[in-house]
C-alpha cells in the first residue's frame, strides 16, 4: 500500500513535483503517465527514499517516508530505467549483493535467486558477468535484484524504455504476476498502450501536478473517446 | 554505522575492482616495472656515459701550436688528451668534434724562458658535458706543466720546490658506498612511492562514485536499506585497500631494484640493500598507508561529485601533481637540514620521512608528526566525503 500526500519537490526555484497525492493498494497497478520532464522520475525517487520531499510525505507499506526511511527501503523493490548493473559482477553476485543488504542469509538468497532466475529464464546466464548481456537480459537481472527480498511494493520507472518487444513482455509479465501476488505496483511510462493494458488506474502528471487520477475505462467513458492516446493529449493540452 | 553492511559493500567493491584490468596494469604492473627502471636504468645509463667521457681521451685543437711545440707535445703525449688538427676549430667545437680549443700566443716558449707572464686562452662549450670534461683535463694538464716550470725556476734560484706547497692535501670521501647510492635514490624514490600510495586507489574511487552514477546503479543502492555512513565506509575501505596494495607493490618494486642493484649492475648503487633495512621499509609502508588514507577520501569525494567516469578522471588525474610538484621542489633538500616544523606540511612531510628512511635514518619524532598530520587530514577529508554522499545536489547533479 502506498499513500502519497501532497508530495512536493523543489530544486531551487523550480517546483519539479507539486503537491502530488495518490494511492496504490495491494494487488493494484498504478500507472504514472506523463511527458518527459513532467515529474515522474522525481516522484518515484521520493517514494524510493532517494530524494527527500520538500513538502508533503508518503506512507509506504505503513511506514512514513520521512520518519522511517530505512523501513520503507526494506519494503520496496525498484527498477529505474535501464537496468543499472555492475558490469564486472555476475548476475548471481549482483542479486546476492542486494539480498545481503536486505539482511537475508546466503542460503535464502541462493534459493530465492534460483527461483527468480528460473522464472525469468536467466538460469543459464546466472554466473556470467552482466557487462556483456543484452539490454533485455540486463533488465531481467535488474528485476530479479528488485524482487530478491520479496517486497510488498514495487516502484518501476520506465522499466521498458529501450527494450525490444520480447523483453518488454517480460516486464509486462512481471507486473501482472506482481499484481496476482497482491503487491502494490507503481510504474511510470509514456507509452500509452502499455499503460492502457496493464494499469488498474492511471495518474496523469503534467508539469509536476497530477491532473487526473482514474481508471482507463472511466476516462474513456468520460471523454467519449476510445483512443486513450487522444484523451491523454487532450488532457495534457488543457493543462497547458 | 553498520559493520555488516560495511563488509558487504567492501567485499562487493573489492571483487569489482579486482576484476578491473586497469587496476592490475596501473596499480600492480606499472610500479613493479617502472620503479626498477627509474631507479636503476636511469642512473646506470648516466653513470655509464659519465665514466665513458672520463676514460676516453678528449680531442682538443691548438691554435698557434708552432708557438710552443714542446707544450703541445706534452699535452698530446698525455693519456687524457689528444691534439687533433682541424680546419676551423670554432666550428669543430660547436659541432662537438673537439672538446676544447687552446690558443697559444706568439713566442710562448721564449717568453716563458724570459719569465714573462704568458696569456693562455681555452675555449669550451659548457652545455656539452664532454667539452666540459675536456676543459677540466686540459686545465689540469696545463697546471701540471706550470708546476714544472715553477719548480725549475725555484731550483735555478737554489730553492726547494717544496716551499710553494705548504699543505700536503689528503681529501677522502668517507660516505660509505651505500649512502652514496641512496643519495640519488632519496631524490626519486620518495616521489614514486608517494605517488602510488596517493593514486593507487584512483580507479576504485572513480568506480565507486562517478561509476555508480554512470551505470545507473546509484539509485538501487540508495534505495537499499543501508545508511550512507556504512556505504561510504565500505567504499572508502575499498579505495584504501587498493591504494595500500599499490603502495606495497611500489615498495616491493623498490626492494626488487635493490636486489638487482646488489649484482653490481650500477656500481654506485651496489650496496643499497644495507642502507634500507626491513624495519625502514615497514615504517615507510605505514606512513604510506596514512597518506593513502587522505587521498582515498578526497578521491572518493571528487568522484561522487563528478557526473561521469570521464569527468572524474579529468578531475583526478592532476592529483599526482600534488605529489610530483613538492617532490621536485625539494629534491635537493637534504634531510639533515630540515627543522621539525617542516614535518607539519602535509604530503611534503611524507616525502621527507621517506627520504630519511631511505638514507637509513629513523626519527620517531618526524614519523609521529607526519602520521598525526595525515590522521587529522583523513578526518577532515572523510567528513567532506560523507557530506557529499548525503547531498542530493551532488548525487543528482545535472
Amino acid at each position: 500500500m502506498v499513500i502519497a500526500e501532497k508530495l512536493t519537490k523543489r530544486f531551487g526555484n523550480l517546483t519539479a513535483v507539486d503537491r502530488v497525492s495518490f494511492q496504490c493498494r495491494p494487488g493494484e497497478v498504478l500507472g504514472l503517465l506523463g511527458e518527459n520532464g513532467a515529474g515522474k522520475t522525481t516522484t518515484l525517487r521520493m517514494l524510493a527514499t532517494i530524494l527527500e520531499p520538500s513538502e508533503g510525505t508518503a506512507t509506504v507499506a505503513g511506514y512514513d517516508l520521512r520518519r522511517q526511511p530505512e523501513e520503507v527501503r526494506r519494503n520496496i523493490g525498484i527498477v529505474f530505467g535501464e537496468g543499472g548493473l555492475y558490469d564486472r559482477l555476475t548476475a548471481r553476485e549482483t542479486v546476492r549483493f542486494f539480498g545481503r543488504l536486505h539482511g537475508m542469509d546466503d542460503q535464502t538468497i541462493a534459493a530465492r535467486t534460483d527461483e527468480l532466475f528460473r522464472l525469468l529464464d536467466l538460469a543459464e546466464a546466472a554466473d556470467r558477468r552482466t557487462g556483456k548481456f543484452s539490454k533485455g537480459m540486463k533488465q531481467k537481472v535488474a528485476i530479479a535484484r528488485a524482487l530478491i527480498h520479496d517486497p510488498p511494493v514495487l516502484i518501476l520507472d520506465e522499466p521498458t524504455a529501450g527494450l525490444d518487444v520480447t523483453s518488454s513482455r517480460v516486464v509486462d509479465e512481471l507486473i501482472r504476476t506482481a499484481r496476482q501476488n497482491n503487491k502494490a505496483v507503481i510504474f511510470s511510462s509514456h507509452i500509452m498502450s502499455e499503460v492502457e493494458e496493464l494499469c488498474d488506474r492511471v495518474a496523469i502528471i503534467h508539469r509536476g501536478q497530477i491532473i487526473v487520477t482514474s481508471t482507463v475505462q472511466e476516462l474513456k467513458a468520460g471523454h467519449m473517446q476510445d483512443k486513450f492516446e487522444d484523451i491523454f493529449v487532450r488532457l495534457v493540452g488543457e493543462g497547458r | 554505522m553498520n559493520w555488516k553492511h560495511v563488509w558487504i559493500v567492501f567485499t562487493k567493491e573489492l571483487i569489482d575492482t579486482l576484476r578491473d584490468r586497469r587496476t592490475w596494469v596501473g596499480m600492480i604492473l606499472l610500479p613493479l616495472i617502472l620503479i626498477p627502471i627509474m631507479t636503476l636504468v636511469v642512473p646506470a645509463v648516466t653513470e655509464g656515459k659519465m665514466s665513458q667521457i672520463q676514460e676516453e681521451a678528449a680531442r682538443i685543437a691548438v691554435v698557434g701550436a708552432g708557438n710552443a711545440p714542446e707544450l703541445v707535445a706534452f699535452i698530446d703525449a698525455s693519456h687524457p688528451l689528444d691534439v687533433v688538427e682541424v680546419a676551423n676549430p670554432r666550428i669543430a667545437l660547436e659541432k662537438g668534434e673537439i672538446g676544447a680549443i687552446l690558443y697559444l700566443e706568439a713566442n710562448t716558449l721564449t717568453r716563458i724562458a724570459r719569465e714573462e707572464m704568458v696569456g693562455l686562452r681555452v675555449e669550451y662549450d659548457s652545455s656539452d658535458p664532454r667539452s666540459d670534461a675536456a676543459r677540466a683535463k686540459l686545465q689540469w694538464l696545463l697546471e701540471q706543466y706550470a708546476n714544472q716550470i715553477v719548480a725549475a725556476r725555484l731550483v735555478a734560484r737554489g730553492l726547494d720546490p717544496g716551499i710553494i706547497r705548504p699543505f700536503d692535501w689528503q681529501i677522502a670521501n668517507v660516505a660509505p658506498p651505500a649512502k652514496q647510492g641512496s643519495m640519488f635514490l632519496s631524490m626519486i624514490l620518495p616521489m614514486l612511492l608517494a605517488m602510488w600510495a596517493a593514486s593507487g586507489g584512483m580507479y576504485a574511487a572513480i568506480d565507486g562514485g562517478a561509476g555508480e552514477k554512470e551505470r545507473g546503479t546509484l539509485e538501487p543502492l540508495l534505495a537499499a536499506p543501508i545508511n550512507r555512513l556504512s556505504l561510504v565506509a565500505g567504499k572508502y575501505l575499498t579505495v584504501l585497500t587498493s591504494a595500500m596494495a599499490s603502495a606495497a607493490i611500489a615498495l616491493l618494486g623498490m626492494l626488487v631494484s635493490f636486489r638487482i642493484a646488489s649484482t653490481g649492475i650500477v656500481p654506485s648503487l651496489a650496496n643499497l640493500e644495507m642502507s634500507v633495512p626491513v624495519v625502514n621499509t615497514l615504517i615507510m609502508f605505514i606512513v604510506a598507508v596514512f597518506l593513502a588514507g587522505v587521498f582515498a577520501a578526497v578521491e572518493l569525494a571528487v568522484s561522487i561529485f563528478a557526473r561521469s567516469f570521464k569527468e572524474a578522471q579529468t578531475y583526478l588525474t592532476p592529483v599526482s601533481l600534488v605529489i610530483v610538484f613538492p617532490a621536485i621542489f625539494t629534491q635537493l633538500t637534504m634531510v639533515n637540514e630540515l627543522s621539525t616544523t617542516s614535518f607539519l606540511i602535509p604530503v611534503l612531510n611524507v616525502i621527507f620521512v621517506f627520504k630519511e628512511l631511505i638514507m637509513g635514518v629513523i626519527n620517531w619524532n618526524h614519523i609521529g608528526i607526519t602520521i598525526a598530520v595525515s590522521a587529522v587530514l583523513i578526518r577532515i577529508a572523510l567528513t567532506l566525503t560523507i557530506s557529499m554522499f548525503r547531498k542530493e545536489t551532488v548525487l543528482f547533479r545535472t
